[in-house]
């Protein structure tokens, strides 16, 4: 009995208009309550410190993580349990049915014409069937057909269903196992593929280690522009090896992601230059440092960073200037603009133009620029349940379009003489659009008149 | 005069014809006046064939189709609109009179794409591939196959309400109105899911994520949601005539949200293509 009530609630449509209302608001939600995902902790404390009710609100029914947040998990859980059993039950019923006539009413309309001359039951069959409508095997006289039309489309709100049940089905699998990982390589560079060596991972709450068994050397980065500063072309040059000892040179660009051994690589529009620094100290140890800056949107336009120098107490302010016949202060070369301080005294110890492959001293060391090249970012991902979304997608679209495009369309004819005038009477029913069904049926009829 | 002035001033002379087409609906509601619609109908077919003129010269001139900005993009999602309802006025006479709805909001549309930055748009390398076309072209037939349902709903609204008036005997019953804004409603839900899908794919292809919950393509899926609700209070709580229309209305304004005015207000990854 109480299996029974769940089995009724999981499908009845006051569940399924819940759901959706759940998840409309989540939506909502997500656009208009800052996220930890978009926002930095900081933003968080000062909300806190600024509206400590709201921010207890907030936290508590989890809105600032909305889409992980417990109770819309269990919406999307309960939503592929109410999905799961109702396409069960769809799928027994168009089984079942020789046909998909709905029982309600307002898809059902009876019309009848009258012809002024004698119409023969093959003229009817004719015209149905120049219209692109089957007569069914079971006629119920002489005189009368039963005609049919899509009979595909009762499965068009199955497949749909399914398809969503499937995209829903391969978000779980994302959230689950899903690894992804982004990487900085500098021309010429190898990245081992190691877990521990990814700048940034994402990964599924169940996934432990994002290792790879090939390793990516970069060979060349390749970025274009059109007039405008707008990047026309942004390619990676890569070699692949993996632990076999096969080589495999390969070509990346953001519309042209690579597919190897299941994990998919990408570009990423996170690339730069690399300003490469030597510090002699004065033991004479050597110490070099490799700095990725970020490429800016303009491309004229300087690109800028700010970091410590491993192993010395010098904090770099760079500005460098990367185009030759763009903004740079010197015409033949490129150019950083360099500004070098102490960590504990913040003093300035220099600050002024370098040049490539010059040195300038700073206290006892010495300080030499070696060099510029060029780093791409990669991301790496695994997500086993991509084929299931694709394949899930695939079916929501030719789902919609069974369902909405090619409803299931049945006409009953029946043809009586009467004062030497023939009637001929219709019975329609359809899966969708009643009225503009019994139109259509109605200028078929009147072709015979 | 160089080939973009040429273009703009033959999409101008659209919007002209499209403004007087739309005036001329207006004059034959006020004076029911049945010659005025069919003259209406012929000016609104001369505006469409100028506006093709204008998208292929535009198509000509960026070497890419027109949709990779805002001036492109809403000049198309007008152009599929006014051929929508070229297709519905010529399939169903009847049902030309939607035209007082359909042209004004067209002439909206246009408005905001004029009032776009025309210079070409150079194309980046996240859009070169297939699923950015579908995407794109998908999203204009969503907001033909919407502009139409919504105007068919109004009409329906209207009509309701003044049910007495002779004019309004000569529209379509209340019933082929309701179920002309269902199924263009359901057609737009086809176009919508294709271009969320298709979005979401070339996401996944452009940036290694097919969703990431970016306030835009949130928005996407909440007017999907909407229509999908549309459809299943139809379905299954019955339904029709007045409530479903306002119903269908709020799907609309909740697509325009999304698509006009959110990326305005709301940094986003899409908003670029908006400006």
């Amino acid at each position: 009995m109480f299996l029974r009530k769940i089995k009724r609630l999981l499908v009845s449509p006051g569940t399924t208009i819940l759901l959706i209302l759940i998840f409309l608001s989540a939506c909502i939600i997500g656009i208009t309550v800052p996220q930890i995902s978009e926002k930095s902790p900081s933003y968080f404390d000062t909300w806190k410190e600024n509206n400590l009710y709201t921010y207890r609100f907030v936290t508590r029914l989890q809105l600032h993580r909305v889409y992980t947040s417990t109770w819309f998990l269990g919406a999307i859980g309960l939503t592929l349990v109410s999905l799961g059993y109702s396409l069960y039950r769809q799928t027994k019923k168009n089984l079942g049915q020789r046909n998909a006539s709905t029982n309600t009413e307002e898809n059902r309309g009876n019309l009848s014409v009258v012809c002024k001359k004698i119409t023969y039951p093959d003229d009817i069959r004719q015209l149905f069937r120049k219209k692109g409508y089957r007569i069914t095997s079971t006629e119920t006289g002489r005189d009368n057909f039963i005609f049919f039309k899509n009979s595909l489309g009762k499965w068009g709100s199955t497949v749909l269903h399914t398809g969503i049940f499937l995209v829903i089905l391969s978000a779980f699998f994302a959230f689950a196992f899903q690894k992804r990982g982004f990487v900085q390589i500098i021309q010429g560079d190898t990245f081992s593929g190691n877990h521990s060596d990814f700048v940034v991972k994402d990964l599924g709450v169940f996934a432990q280690d994002f290792s790879l068994d090939f390793t990516t050397r970069l060979s060349l980065l390749n970025h274009k522009y059109y007039e405008s500063d707008k990047i026309k072309n942004l390619e990676s040059i890569i070699l692949l090896d993996d632990k076999k000892g096969n080589s495999r040179r390969e070509v990346i660009s953001p519309s042209e992601p690579l597919d190897i051994n299941g994990v998919r690589i990408y570009q990423s529009y996170n690339y730069g230059y690399t300003l490469s620094f030597m510090v002699k100290k004065a033991d004479g140890q050597e110490v070099i440092t490799h700095f990725n800056l970020d490429m800016t949107k303009q491309k004229d336009a300087p690109l800028t960073g700010k970091s410590d120098f491993p192993t010395t107490p010098y904090i770099f302010e760079m500005k460098f200037f990367p185009d030759l016949n763009g903004a740079s202060f010197f015409i033949t070369k490129p150019i950083v603009y360099l500004t070098i301080s102490e960590i504990i005294t913040k003093d300035t110890l220099f600050n002024g133009l370098l040049l490539p492959k010059h040195s300038i001293k700073i206290k006892d060391d010495i300080l030499s620029f070696i060099g510029i090249t060029e780093w791409s970012g990669l991301i790496f991902t695994q997500n086993p349940g991509m084929t299931l979304s694709y394949f899930g997608f695939a079916l929501i679209i030719i789902g919609a379009i069974v369902m909405f495009g090619f409803p299931y369309k049945e006409v009953s004819t029946s043809i009586q003489k009467s004062n030497g005038d023939t009637i001929i009477s219709a019975y329609v029913h359809t899966m969708r659009y009643p009225a503009t069904f019994k139109e259509d049926v109605r200028d078929i009829l009147e072709q015979l008149v | 005069m160089d080939v973009l002035t040429i273009e703009l001033v033959v999409l101008w002379c659209a919007a002209g014809l499209y403004l007087v087409s739309g005036i001329l609906f207006v004059y034959s509601i006020v004076f029911r006046n049945e010659h005025a619609s069919k003259q209406s109908m012929f000016l609104a077919l001369a505006g469409l064939l100028l506006h093709s003129v204008a998208l292929m010269m535009r198509w000509g001139i960026s070497g890419h189709p027109p949709y990779t900005q805002k001036y492109e993009i809403y000049s198309l999602s007008v152009w599929t609109t006014i051929l929508f309802f070229m297709i519905l006025g010529w399939r169903r006479p009847k049902l030309r009179i939607i035209g007082i709805v359909i042209m004004p909001l067209s002439l909206l549309v246009m408005a905001i794409s004029l009032s776009g930055n025309p210079a070409v748009n150079s194309l980046s390398p996240s859009l070169l591939g297939i699923w950015f076309h579908i995407h794109a072209i998908s999203n204009a037939l969503t907001a033909g196959a919407s502009i139409l349902a919504v105007g068919a709903s109004i009409i329906y609204i209207l009509k309701d309400k003044r049910q007495d008036l002779e004019f309004y005997a000569k529209l379509p019953s209340l019933d082929v109105l309701d179920e002309y804004a269902y199924k263009f409603a359901a057609f737009s839900f086809i176009f919508w899911s294709i271009t969320v899908v298709s979005g979401a794919i070339w996401a996944n292809n452009a940036w290694g994520r097919y969703w990431a919950w970016d306030p835009i393509e949130t928005w996407s899926l909440i007017t999907w949601c909407m229509f999908a609700l549309y459809l299943h209070v139809r379905h299954f709580f019955k339904w029709k005539g007045r409530k479903a229309a306002l119903l269908l209305c709020l799907c609309f304004c909740s697509s325009v949200l999304g698509l006009a005015l959110l990326p305005i207000f709301i940094e986003s990854i899409h908003s670029a293509y908006f400006q």
